[in-house]
């Protein structure tokens, strides 16, 4: 009797055991089944691929990688931190070990298969509003051309030659395909810079044209993608295209100039702003690698201003317009020094475009009106010489940063100073160069400068005083050490075989 | 239902077992020594197949009740062999017990039950009471250290309540844990470590062991082979350790009392630059790079002012982090009992103060274990072991904010006070301009940072054993509910490095319920040669984890220290997890004519941790065992008492990954702008399943000379396959790595302890001990045979695991001053031409060059140590006894990180060790440091220049001890005592102490990083017992 009592107890010990293996469920994840199974989820899948190119615990990206390093390789820093890997960056003296540069790498490509996943997803939707649908592949295209557009610039030599030249230099592996699943891996061999071009135009266009003009803040919408699409076309040197897309822009009237230069970085998504990446306090973004913990004076301020910066700054009104200020008795400030930097001593001076010392929750600038109205200028300069638009879209630029006061410290119209006229430029050299000057200054730290110095082919003379040719092999990003080490596939950049 | 059914049943059992009392009487009698005659206070007497017993008086009397129908009475002692002698009719026992300790009648506490030691057919090491009384371990751990053969303890962090680090038989895993399975009285637990690492590698935190009061343990039991771990199933890959507390005795109420105090010091300090030394040094630095004509103009320009040798500060930045740290320790134990009752109760109350100034752990904990015998076939048991242990944290290793760390990276020319004598703060702790790379100094943060850790621990278990058929059939069941909590306040203020500039502050929860149900059914029968016994059992096991966090900064003040006082809420997170085992487990063990063995184990066991295709596994093992000396062949042998050859083959499995690693998941928390948002975080593997190791031990114990040499030898070879390996794959595909069951791993070795009672008189004893191992680790598959590189460790087939893999630091170009690293690879004819690569003389005929990007790494050696284990000596004279433990380890790499920052030739701008002084120069060219060279890596990258040997012995206790003579104390037992621990290191290593290994998973082993050394500790302690 007892015995089989035993037996009992033993056999009930063994069904509940069963129940109390298969009872325990994940509670803060979704089976990945369940996960891209209607629109909804895939709005909040897409907001999970605009967390991973964030991600300030991960590998913040777009969050503040693309900013910073897109500086520091450049001429506009002097980087005086302690941090090893971002000091080897800064000095182009980078290892395939180099963890700063290698997050671009792990994070761009989380994000690009976020983004895969999606797109395949929306596939075997049905029933869904075809808005929702347009909006959730637009923004993934355009995730995705963007992302491209950034690895092929930091990891390969850049495009040289017009749009239809053939760059078959080493760019950066293709993936368009998801993976879900071990059996979706695979080992890519890097494309051609040419092939991953016509990617990132066929995303960045194709996002473009189901896009609406407007998403919400911090998401890409038409003209997100279209003035990617500029940034790409000014690389390619295609001019004619650039004109088309800052046209486009440009009349569609959503966009204006903010009236002063530090609204676009005390405001988030000011009317200035056409793509930012929203840092917010719930993103913990660290002490370490945020924008404003590198650049704002009262935290590590690793990043200081380069006597580089500071040679062009003193370029910015020429002698003839300061003469005739002299002459009126007129004096003028840049707001771009006086509100956006602690003054003009090289490596010593800082930075102020990112003020939320507090939280280090500044968004990342990755476009602003601006820079579609300098793309402008520049390609019309460059297709057609010399001419009016280009001078006046120049001049609306130094209008609103470069103020003019009487002596007794009343602004006066600055027009009458500060702006160019057709005359001052012998040829459309002139012109170019004195667009790029400003376009320097305008843009600077905010991840522009390595980019414009590349596309125009001007040596880079880093922060070690060397001058480098544009395409100098260890101006490329090394191939991470793990990447090399798992895919027998790839080449490593020639500076770090 | 079925609940319905189990609750009827146990309630069926209790109500069946209410018997008639049967009549007793009362054997009294006195136990003394066979060799002078004097009484044996203590000796345990015990009724044969009951718990009925008791224990014998300071005089060596003792009187116990027993049937009317008499039986067998054990007289057992430590030190003594045990006597079985039959009552009879008699009503006076007296009994003699000699000292030939053969320890061979011990019982030993298996997996679900015990065994007498001398039947023992696998290997397993113990640490008895008396090697863990009265010694200040700073973790339960520890006690097994320099101990145990092949069982290695190390510290992951010299702070308080670090968790250990325990390997038996090498690593038997890449990417699971190699942690064994804690069991305490029978019921496994939480042994993960909580909190917030901050800093320090993973699994950082607070040991959840700590909260276990050493005094309360009677015997730890390391299962190392297959035959005694199978029964814990996909649990016992990696060993398992039975920890058994001490229970009540029958017999006169024993009263303990104890106290010590002492102080703890690190192990090491590290020699740096002083102010002086450092501004020379850093001018070079600034001159090599930025040219001599420049230095001046430079320096005004970036650092304000020239570091002026005769002006800078020098400031001791780790004199203002250390102290000497004061521990005191107070105990307090009753036990005792009557026939039908029987307890034993202690309370342990321990500040010890760390050598870091503001990390302090309290422990407080109290232990009740009560026995009631409910008739002569019930017997039930209740454990209530509450405890709180209260941890001033401080962060380690790699965290800024890590005094030890900090203290010795922050450059002596940076002064702790302004010119006011005010702290020198975070704004202004920058006085070459923009020279600091962080806010705050080491003495802010000290001052500043606040880390706060309480665990509440309640470990309690009821169990009941009825004896269906009196000597045969038992039942047993338990159940046992952990519950254990950490509460965590963390704030740093606004001039801390993390605080900067409007302050921090953290706060978590975590807690976690364990609750399990174990049912053993125990079948004996002895018949003539036979000797049987056969124990099988049902057991389940839950866990479930609640866990949440808040963090949040900008306080008005740096007055307020809790988050509602933050104006931002900057984060937090809530997390509920769970896993559950249920085992069903068998195990026969019998005995012919007391010398032939064999022991069957197998359990079957499942896990909701592993995929849906592998839910449950079976794990079978093997063992025999031949007491030769039994033999008549050897009765002869008269300097031969105990020879016994075992065997064993068996599979254990190894689960201890996270949960729900099977599944493919789409996570939360990937909120962007404010609005919630989803990523995938893995990807799914539903035939993942428990690493299996088959593990063969071959194995000889024998005791020589009346005992007095007593020996274990022991050859393993694990094989484990399945790998549970977290697979790089490209991170073109999204994922950097997944978890599949791949690979093949082997560890192989030679035990071989050995412990002499060389002269054991009455005044004077001594005795030695010592244990070596041997290990052999190498890895035998990997996927597609491709190698895995983690940093500086690679996993390579043939290869051990982790095994460096490192550019080869070749030393200083006497001709400019340039680190060098050997090419190991062929020159391209570009290099040659370019003077890219080249020969000197210096390096002989091997190829050297300065472009770090063309050397190629080179296998650098292991992790793994060649051999390691103890030895130690315990004199007794006149009552003064001395002991003395060595523990040592030789052969392995350490990969040392803090090179990487404080041997940089002034390549980082930190402090530097001493050694860089003499660095190459025009003027000393065959120097054989670098040429310092400021914001410039001349060296400091990854290579052989930070590896280091790992080699070290140990002198880790030393105890000294007077016992007062029983003339002066009478029935007083009074002992004082003074311990120190951790006293000397004999090592080349450079890094702070070669005995830290921080917990980050075998691929990564041996790296360190600012782990704080060990601490040294020495005591002096009084015991009082009556």
């Amino acid at each position: 009797m007892r015995k089989s009592l035993i037996l009992f107890l033993g056999i009930g010990l063994l069904v509940g055991g069963c129940d109390l293996l298969n009872n325990q469920k994940p509670q803060q994840s979704l089976p990945f089944n369940d996960a891209y199974q209607t629109i909804s989820v895939l709005n909040q899948d897409l907001t999970g691929a605009y967390n991973d190119l964030q991600d300030q615990n991960g590998e913040p990206v777009g969050g503040a990688d693309w900013s910073v390093y897109g500086e520091i390789m450049a001429d506009n820093t002097n980087f005086q931190g302690s941090y090893p890997t971002l000091q080897d960056m800064s000095q182009h003296k980078m290892d395939p070990n180099n963890g700063s540069a290698n997050e671009v790498w792990y994070g761009s490509y989380k994000v690009i298969n976020d983004v895969n996943i999606i797109l395949d997803k929306l596939n075997s939707i049905q029933g869904a509003d075809q808005a929702d649908v347009d909006n959730i592949k637009g923004q993934s295209l355009f995730l995705r051309g963007m992302v491209y557009y950034y690895l092929v610039n930091f990891y390969a030599k850049p495009w040289v030659g017009g749009p239809g030249a053939t760059n078959s230099q080493l760019g950066v592996p293709l993936l368009t395909k998801p993976v879900t699943s071990a059996a979706d891996f695979t080992f890519p061999k890097r494309a051609s810079v040419s092939a991953v071009y016509t990617q990132i135009k066929k995303d960045l266009s194709d996002a473009a044209s189901i896009l609406k003009p407007a998403t919400a803040d911090g998401q890409g919408n038409k003209y997100a993608a279209m003035a990617i699409l500029a940034r790409v076309a000014m690389q390619q040197h295609d001019y004619a295209t650039a004109e088309t897309i800052t046209n486009q822009i440009m009349s569609s009237g959503t966009y204006a100039l903010n009236s002063d230069v530090q609204t676009f970085f005390t405001n988030e998504f000011s009317p200035e702003s056409i793509f930012e990446i929203s840092n917010t306090v719930q993103d913990n973004v660290g002490v370490n690698t945020s924008l404003t913990a590198l650049y704002n004076p009262k935290e590590r301020n690793d990043i200081r201003i380069s006597t580089s910066y500071v040679q062009a700054l003193d370029k910015i009104v020429p002698q003839a317009q300061q003469d005739s200020m002299a002459a009126d008795s007129v004096t003028y400030t840049d707001t771009r020094i006086s509100e956006l930097l602690t003054g003009t001593t090289g490596s010593s001076s800082s930075v102020l475009k990112y003020e939320d010392y507090l939280n280090n929750s500044d968004n990342a600038p990755i476009f602003r009106y601006a820079e579609v109205l300098l793309d402008r200028a520049e390609a019309l300069a460059r297709t057609g010489g010399v001419n009016q638009e280009s001078v006046d879209l120049l001049n609306q630029i130094r209008e609103r940063a470069i103020k003019v006061s009487d002596k007794n410290g009343n602004p006066v119209d600055n027009s009458k100073y500060i702006d160019y006229q057709m005359s001052d430029f012998g040829n459309a050299q002139d012109l170019i160069d004195t667009i790029l000057l400003e376009r320097r200054v305008e843009l600077a730290f905010e991840g522009q400068r390595f980019f414009d110095l590349t596309r125009t082919g001007q040596n880079i003379v880093g922060q070690t005083g060397k001058s480098e040719s544009f395409d100098a092999g260890d101006l490329r990003f090394p191939i991470p050490q793990t990447e090399m080490d798992a895919n027998k596939n790839l080449e490593q950049n020639p500076a770090y075989k | 239902m079925v609940k319905k059914l189990i609750l009827f049943s146990v309630l069926f059992l209790f109500a069946s077992s209410i018997q008639v009392w049967a009549q007793n009487r009362t054997i009294t009698g006195k136990v003394t020594d066979a060799k002078d005659g004097s009484a044996l206070p203590g000796v345990t007497i015990l009724l044969k197949g009951t718990s009925n017993g008791t224990t014998t008086d300071p005089n060596g009397t003792y009187s116990l009740e027993v049937p009317e129908k008499g039986g067998t009475l054990v007289f057992s002692f430590i030190g003594y062999t045990s006597q079985e002698l039959q009552i009879g009719n008699k009503s006076v026992i007296n009994v003699k017990l000699s000292t030939s300790t053969t320890q061979l009648s011990d019982v030993v506490v298996v997996g679900y039950g015990t065994q007498v030691k001398r039947d023992l057919t696998s290997s397993v090491s113990s640490v008895s009471s008396s090697e863990i009384e009265n010694v200040t371990l700073p973790n339960i751990s520890n006690a097994l250290q320099g101990k145990a053969a092949g069982v290695q303890v190390t510290g992951t962090s010299g702070v308080l309540g670090a968790p250990m680090s325990v390997r038996i038989r090498g690593a038997s895993s890449i990417t699971a844990s190699s942690q064994p399975l804690y069991v305490v009285d029978g019921v496994p637990v939480v042994d993960q470590p909580l909190g917030d690492p901050y800093g320090a590698a993973m699994n950082g935190g607070v040991s959840s062991l700590i909260n276990l009061n050493p005094e309360d343990i009677a015997s730890i039991q390391v299962l190392k082979d297959a035959s005694a771990s199978a029964i814990y199933g996909s649990r016992g890959a990696n060993g398992v350790i039975l920890i058994t507390t001490k229970q009540g005795v029958q017999g006169k109420t024993q009263v303990k009392l104890g106290y010590y105090g002492g102080f703890t010091q690190p192990t090491k300090k590290y020699d740096l630059l002083n102010g002086p030394e450092f501004a020379k040094m850093f001018n070079y630095a600034m001159g090599a790079t930025f040219g001599k004509s420049n230095i001046q103009a430079y320096e005004n320009a970036i650092f304000g002012d020239y570091l002026d040798p005769t002006k800078v500060p020098n400031t001791d930045w780790a004199k203002l982090v250390t102290q000497t740290g004061f521990t005191q320790n107070y105990k307090a134990s009753v036990s005792g009992g009557d026939k039908n009752t029987r307890y034993y109760m202690s309370a342990h109350y321990q500040d010890q103060g760390g050598y870091i100034r503001k990390n302090e752990l309290k422990n407080y904990d109290a232990l009740l274990n009560v026995n009631q015998q409910v008739n002569d076939r019930l017997q039930v048991n209740l454990s209530i072991n509450p405890s709180m242990s209260d941890d001033r944290r401080v962060p380690i290793s790699n965290a800024v904010a890590a005094p030890y760390t900090f203290a010795a990276l922050e450059p002596p020319v940076i002064s702790a006070y302004d010119k006011q004598g005010e702290l020198n703060d975070a704004t202004i702790s920058i006085p070459y301009n923009g020279y600091a790379a962080f806010p705050g100094t080491p003495l802010t943060n000290r001052i500043g940072t606040s880390f706060h850790s309480v665990t509440t621990q309640i470990n309690s278990h009821a169990t009941a054993n009825y004896q269906i058929i009196p000597q045969h059939l038992a039942f047993n069941t338990q159940f046992s509910v952990q519950h254990l909590q950490l509460r965590e306040n963390q704030k740093r203020s606004s001039k801390t490095t993390d605080g900067y500039p409007n302050g921090y502050g953290y706060a978590q929860n975590d807690e976690f319920l364990n609750y399990s149900w174990n049912n053993i059914a125990t079948y004996t029968n002895n018949w003539g040669d036979h000797n049987l016994k056969v124990e099988g059992g049902v057991t389940l096991e839950r866990n479930v984890e609640h866990f949440f966090d808040v963090e949040g900064n900008t306080f008005p003040n740096d007055k307020f220290r809790t988050l509602n006082s933050a104006a931002n809420i900057t984060g937090g997170s809530g997390m509920i997890t769970s896993y559950a085992f249920q085992n069903n487990v068998l195990r026969i063990n019998y005995a012919y004519k007391d010398r032939y063995l064999i022991n069957l184990t197998g359990s079957y066991n499942g896990s909701s941790r592993f995929g849906s295709n592998n839910r449950y596994g079976f794990f079978p093992a093997a063992s025999v065992g031949w007491i030769m000396t039994e033999e008549s062949f050897m009765k002869d042998l008269h300097w031969l008492n105990f020879l016994k050859v075992r065997g064993s083959y068996g599979i254990t499995g190894n689960g201890n990954i996270g949960n729900f690693q099977a599944l493919g998941l789409v996570g939360s928390g990937a909120d962007y702008n404010g609005i919630p948002g989803l990523h995938p975080t893995q990807l799914a593997n539903n035939d993942l399943k428990w690493e299996k190791t088959a593990q063969l031990d071959i194995g000889l114990d024998f005791h020589l000379f009346d005992s007095r040499i007593r020996g274990t030898f022991d050859y393993y070879n694990k094989q484990t396959k399945d790998l549970l390996l977290s697979v790089p794959v490209p991170a073109t595909n999204g994922f950097r790595s997944y978890i599949k069951n791949i690979g093949k791993l082997e560890n192989h070795g030679l035990e071989f302890s050995l412990e002499g009672d060389l002269i054991t008189g009455r005044d004077f004893r001594l005795s030695l001990n010592g244990n070596i191992a041997t290990l052999v680790n190498k890895v035998q598959k990997l996927p597609e045979g491709n190698d895995i590189v983690n940093g500086a460790n690679l996993i390579r087939e043939g290869e051990a695991l982790g095994v460096f893999y490192l550019r080869q630091y070749a030393g200083v170009n006497p001709d400019n001053g340039d680190a060098l690293y050997f090419l190991n690879d062929t020159p391209t004819s570009d290099q040659l031409q370019n003077k890219d690569v080249f020969k000197i003389s210096k390096f002989g005929d091997r190829y050297v060059t300065a472009n770090y990007n063309a050397a190629q790494r080179v296998l650098s050696g292991s992790p793994f140590p060649k051999f390691y284990g103890g030895f130690g000596t315990s004199i007794f004279y006149k009552g003064v006894q001395l002991d003395v433990n060595f523990q040592y380890q030789y052969g392995n790499k350490i990969y040392w990180d803090d090179g990487a920052f404080l041997e940089t030739n002034m390549g980082s701008l930190f402090n530097q060790d001493r050694t860089q002084l003499n660095y190459w120069t025009p003027n000393n060219k065959n120097a054989p440091v670098p040429e310092p060279r400021a914001l410039s890596n001349n060296g400091r990258s990854s290579s052989t220049r930070y590896l280091q040997d790992g080699t070290y012995m140990r002198l880790k206790s030393v105890i000294i001890s007077y016992t007062l003579p029983k003339r002066l104390t009478g029935s007083y037992k009074l002992r004082l005592y003074s311990q120190g621990y951790n006293l000397l290191t004999f090592t080349g290593f450079k890094g702070l102490d070669p005995e830290i290994t921080p917990n980050q998973g075998n691929a990564n082993q041996g790296n360190v990083f600012f782990q704080p050394p060990q601490q040294r500790t020495i005591t002096f302690g009084v015991d009082l017992g009556f």
